[in-house]
Order: C-alpha cells, then sequence, then structure tokens
C-alpha cells in the first residue's frame, strides 16, 4: 500500500511562497498569482543584477573570491532558466482558455 | 530563496577552503622566517573554523516537522589560531639571530605536514564544487518536469 507520506514535498512548497494558499475568490487567485509572477520576476531581476556587480567587481580587483562570482552566475541562470519556464507555461495556458471561447 | 541554500553552503565551504590554503601557503612561505613584527621567530598558524547555526527565522506554520530547517547554513572562519608546538632549535652560531649558544630558533612548520595539508585543502574544494554542481544540475533536472 503506497503511504501518503509521498505528498509531503508538494505540501512543502506552500511554505516558500505563502500567497499560494487556498482561496475564496476569483479575484484573490488572480492577485495572487500575479503577485507571485511579480515576486518571481523581482528575485530573478536581483540575482542578475548582483551576478553583474559581482562580475564588474571581479575584473576591476575588488574581490578575492572567484567562486562568489560564479555562484552568482548559476543563481542568476538557474532563476532565468525557471521565470522562462514559467513563461512558457503562463503563455501556454492562457492559448487553452481563449480557445476555449472560440470552439 | 531558500531554494539556493545548499548553494550557499558550499559558497561558504569554499571561502572555508581557500582560507585554510591561504594559510597554508603563508605558513609555507614563512618556513624559515626567524624574525616577525611582534618579535620571535613565525610560528604555524591554522584556521579555526565553526559552523554555522540553522536559521528558525521563517514562519513554518503547520508545517513545523520539516527537516530542512534544522540543516545548518555552512561553515564559518572564526579565527586564526596559533601553533604553540615547540620550535625547530639548530645551531646556527654565524646566524644574525643566534643567541649566545649560538642556537636559532625557527619556525615549527613541517613542511610534509603543510603538504598534506594542502592536499585535504584541494580536495575539499574539489568536493564543495562537486556538490554545488550537483545541487545546481538536480534543480535543473527538476525543471524539466514541465517539459
Amino acid at each position: 500500500m503506497i503511504s501518503i507520506n509521498g505528498l509531503q514535498p508538494t505540501q512543502e512548497m506552500f511554505r516558500y511562497s505563502p500567497v499560494a494558499k487556498p482561496t475564496s475568490s476569483a479575484k484573490n487567485i488572480v492577485d495572487s498569482f500575479s503577485s507571485i509572477l511579480n515576486q518571481g520576476l523581482q528575485e530573478t531581476n536581483n540575482l542578475e543584477n548582483q551576478s553583474d556587480t559581482l562580475t564588474r567587481m571581479l575584473v576591476s580587483g575588488e574581490i578575492e573570491n572567484i567562486h562568489d562570482v560564479m555562484i552568482a552566475a548559476e543563481k542568476a541562470e538557474v532563476a532565468i532558466n525557471l521565470t522562462m519556464n514559467i513563461r512558457d507555461k503562463v503563455i501556454r495556458a492562457y492559448d487553452e482558455i481563449m480557445a476555449m471561447g472560440s470552439r | 530563496m531558500a531554494l539556493f541554500n545548499s548553494i550557499n553552503t558550499s559558497g561558504s565551504g569554499l571561502s572555508a577552503e581557500q582560507l585554510r590554503m591561504d594559510i597554508i601557503s603563508n605558513n609555507i612561505a614563512n618556513i624559515n622566517s626567524t624574525r616577525t613584527e611582534a618579535g620571535g621567530p613565525y610560528r604555524r598558524q591554522k584556521p579555526v573554523f565553526m559552523a554555522k547555526e540553522p536559521q528558525f527565522t521563517i514562519d513554518l506554520g503547520p508545517f513545523v516537522r520539516s527537516p530542512v530547517w534544522r540543516i545548518g547554513q555552512g561553515v564559518r572562519a572564526v579565527g586564526i589560531d596559533t601553533d604553540d608546538s615547540p620550535l625547530r632549535k639548530e645551531y646556527q652560531p654565524n646566524h644574525p639571530d643566534a643567541d649566545k649558544d649560538g642556537y636559532v630558533l625557527f619556525p615549527n612548520v613541517n613542511i610534509v605536514v603543510e603538504m598534506t595539508d594542502m592536499i585535504e585543502a584541494t580536495r575539499a574544494y574539489e568536493a564543495n564544487v562537486t556538490a554545488m554542481r550537483s545541487a545546481k544540475q538536480m534543480m535543473m533536472k527538476s525543471l524539466e518536469i514541465g517539459r
């Protein structure tokens, strides 16, 4: 018999995005989704800027740890990949909803 | 982002191993230094590392029992310790720092010990890089769920 504990990781994801709770009205769902997107874009932007700043500091000789620059670049890359995947999903969902109306 | 916890932890490990490597190179460079600014010969230095405490600042809500937030945040260098083992005494009466009996005190740095420490620091650095790459690969793999 498969234990229900397999669902545990999915439940933990709610901790990372506190707005993703089961909501009561449609407006709340739209607000929380767009705020999630906004938050994600903000953090991706911050990571990109941080990576840029660190690279500039390395080239001008202000920091001594190369691995800090590489870590910031990797974080920015992962965040951008994630954002692009989410963007694809959002666009596809939008297309499907638009197609729903035309049938 | 809490998503990057393991990457930050490995990053702290890289900084710690790099500090250790710097200290080892200083020890090797000063293996015959009979004078220091504070007087006396150079004494071997060792780094002191402390594990960072796990952070509990996030309101966990109903999912308090999750083990993620009990994991530490990596390593932190808290100081550089001086080795108190006895100095090397050599008989060189013509040395400018010789005492009245003709003995000179040389640093207590053993080149073999420093070389093995250096290999250990290098391997630890590489292990931290491997851990970070594995964590990043896991993240990139999880993005393939949506493909």
